[in-house]
């Protein structure tokens, strides 16, 4: 179905305007520009009340106006009649399908309310020997539903702000939902529900006739209360374990860049400690150095007479001064034996003896000077070896002291390095949502063991319930008289069975289909052909995107990659659907940057090739980026903009 | 006419989940055709009564 054109009178703001949305030869894409408040969202509304009688965008200010346009309500002098139409000319398969919705009012000349005094919805359209034919009222309302059922309008008609946020939260259960339309699954689960309902009606009334019947009827309705609780239970833990799934993708998404924070900040107290080390060894080598100037510098103080000491005792060395040389024992032979060499006697305390014994004195004094002496010649050089290797200790010292410091340097740079990495984030914010993560994710598998718990136990009751069952029809096969009804119970449930069959097949069939094709449009429109890898729609009927690297990226696509996704969804809704309707988006653009409308620009021009598109633009959205691509192929271009008493609209054409 | 994907393919479901069974093909899609076409909350077990009762009349449980 594509709109030929919107004829408006009367209807707010459009006192009379008609949108014709004629198709160049290729493309089917129609822009309108107009200011907030300028009929754009009223336009959205104009197309919903003609369809379904009602206006779901409708603003706060526009709920207190009367919808018969004002200008037309005050000019009306005299007390008489105003009717406020809105006529959608259609064209689906060939066929032109006029659908057409009035009100009629009596204006009153001193009321500011109008009296609604009549209501009318008709559907013009030709039969198969083109005869003009038409319906109204209820008929009418049938007749919408087969070209865009009320339920699924929110998948033609829609504003930006929705299509961006569509796959942010709960797309399990949006896509469940529109599973759930498009495949008439509430009509066979209806008739499902139905069906039992009716079967149960017979066997009460089997019952009643007979108290064992009766009982087993009853026995059975036990059972079967049992199993709703469980089928309910069911549903409410999978509700939940959704929520948790949502929660944990959304986590996961948000914490995706984060550091792990618990990791870095024990690297950290590591190094913290290896950098204490350090710095104490470090220290230490510093008061080493120090000492060793300290040394050092006496040293160097004594080194002239360090020198000389040398050089003196050398020199004496050299002169055989030292070590000396004289032997004590004829001394000491002459004191003993009394006599000298030269066989004079030397008498007790005479003279002789005493210069004897003053010279061996003298001699023994100077070899311990002289031994003292030689005795020094060790440490007198191991000092003037220490200052000449002064200079390589040093050297040495220092350099260890500078390997410290660079290592404690890498040491704060890697600290540093980790607070920064840590820094930009409240690291409490994190932890929290670490610790989030885990409770739903407990939740998650939680619930995933009771609800596999619960299942079995469904699956025992339903065995219990197919046992009574048998039961049941045995005992009425005992009678004659329950023939009948027996007949029509295992008919009623043979049925039931088929169709609860049928609404588990088509679900999984309409989610494939669905999938498929959401993914073959998202790889035709989306600029970056090598970034994702795949779409998919897993068993619970949450959406993924694949990147190419194998991560899921759902949660960190742009703004303009996820409306791509949802117009693919959404494209793919109306293939699989069948109901092939255009699409009107109200400001489509408006939370995508300037950088990546261009691209979104060119995906509504090859959107606009297969299904006729309608965009509402505010003027602040039709930026160079979008109008480069749009100016050269929209079939039709329009301005909307108020009058100066603001209560009428005026369109101006320009293509 | 739009739409009719999902009806035909429910068709075809109906079929390969009751083969051989006409009859009860027919049943439920007389039943869906109802439901399409009518809200029928409150004459609905009137309504699936009278037609359990047409249907199975005619119906064999071999099947």
């Amino acid at each position: 179905m594509r709109i030929e054109r919107i004829d408006l009178k009367n209807y707010r703001q459009f006192r009379n305007v008609c949108v014709d949305f004629g198709k160049s030869a290729k493309e089917d894409l129609h822009v309108i520009v107009a200011d907030n408040g300028t009929g754009k969202t009223n336009l959205l509304n104009a197309i919903n009340w003609c369809l379904y009688g009602n206006e779901p965008h409708l603003s706060k200010d526009s709920q207190q106006l009367p919808r018969l346009n004002l200008n037309t309500l005050v000019q009306s002098i005299e007390e008489t009649k105003q009717t406020v139409s809105v006529e959608l000319v259609t064209e689906t398969e060939g066929n032109r399908i006029t659908f057409k919705r009035s009100e009629e009012y009596l204006v009153h000349r001193d009321s500011k309310q109008p009296v609604l005094h009549d209501i009318n919805f008709t559907v013009t359209y030709l039969d198969d020997k083109k005869n003009a034919k038409w319906v109204i009222d209820e008929e009418a309302t049938t007749y919408v539903g087969r070209f865009v059922p009320r339920d699924l309008r929110e998948f033609f008609f829609f504003d930006g702000e929705r299509l961006d946020t569509y796959f942010k939260s709960a797309t399990g259960q949006q896509i469940s939902n529109a599973i759930f339309r498009i495949s008439q699954i509430d009509t066979l689960n209806r008739i499902s529900e139905r069906l039992e309902n009716v079967v149960n009606d017979l066997k009460r009334d089997a019952g009643r006739r007979s108290p064992q019947i009766e009982e087993m009827r009853e026995a059975i309705e036990d059972k079967e209360k049992d199993r709703k609780e469980i089928l309910d239970q069911i549903v409410e833990l999978g509700a939940q374990k959704e929520e948790a799934r949502g929660n944990i993708d959304e986590l996961n998404e948000r914490l995706r860049n984060i550091p792990n924070i618990e990791a870095l900040q024990a690297e950290q107290t590591r190094l913290r400690d290896n950098s204490k080390k350090k710095e104490q060894v470090r220290n230490e080598k510093v008061t080493e150095k120090q000492n060793m100037l300290f040394e050092l510098g006496i040293l160097l103080k004594l080194y002239p007479t360090l020198q000389e000491s040398s050089q003196v005792i050398n020199d004496k060395v050299t002169n055989k001064e030292i070590p000396q040389t004289y032997d004590t024992r004829l001394l000491d032979d002459i004191l003993i034996t009394r006599y000298c060499i030269c066989t004079r006697r030397v008498e007790e305390g005479g003279a002789e003896e005493k210069h004897i014994k003053q010279l061996r004195a003298d001699i023994t004094s100077s070899s311990v000077i002289a031994k003292e002496l030689l005795q020094m010649i060790g440490p007198i050089e191991q000092m003037k070896k220490k200052i000449s290797t002064f200079k390589s200790s040093l050297e040495r010292i220092t350099k260890e002291i500078q390997l410290y410091e660079e290592e404690l340097n890498d040491i704060n740079l890697k600290i540093q390095s980790i607070d920064s990495q840590i820094g930009g984030y409240n690291v409490e914010h994190v932890k929290q949502w670490y610790s989030e993560l885990k409770r739903y994710q407990h939740i998650y598998d939680f619930n995933i063991e009771r609800i596999t718990n619960l299942k079995i136990a469904r699956e025992r009751l339903d065995k219990l319930i197919a046992d009574l069952d048998q039961d049941l029809n045995k005992g009425l096969l005992k009678e004659a008289a329950f023939q009948e009804v027996r007949h029509q119970i295992t008919f009623g449930n043979r049925a039931s069975g088929v169709v609860n069959n049928i609404v588990k097949i088509m679900m999984d069939r309409v989610r494939k289909a669905i999938e498929h094709e959401t993914r073959d449009s998202f790889f035709d429109l989306v600029w970056k052909k090598e970034t994702f890898k795949d779409v998919y729609i897993d068993e619970n009927y949450a959406l993924h995107l694949i990147h190419g690297l194998g991560y899921e990226c759902l949660g960190s696509i742009s703004a303009s990659e996820r409306q791509l996704l949802a117009l693919s969804f959404v494209i793919a809704l109306h293939k699989v659907s069948g109901f092939d309707s255009p699409i009107l988006v109200d400001t489509p653009v408006a939370r995508v940057s300037n950088e990546q409308r261009e691209n979104l620009g060119k995906t509504f021009y090859q959107i606009s090739r297969n299904k006729q598109l309608i965009l509402l633009f505010l003027p602040s959205e039709y930026t160079l980026e979008i109008s480069q691509n749009l100016d050269v192929c929209a079939s039709s271009m329009r301005k909307l903009r108020l009058t100066e008493d603001e209560r009428e609209i005026q369109m101006e054409v320009l293509r | 006419m739009p739409g009719m994907n999902i009806a035909k393919q429910i068709s075809e479901t109906i079929k390969e989940q009751a083969p051989n069974d006409e009859l009860l093909q027919e049943f439920i899609l007389a039943i869906l055709k109802w439901e399409s076409s009518t809200k029928g909350a409150f004459q609905f077990k009137e309504n699936y009564r009278q037609m359990i009762k047409q249907y199975s009349s005619k119906w064999e449980v071999e099947k």
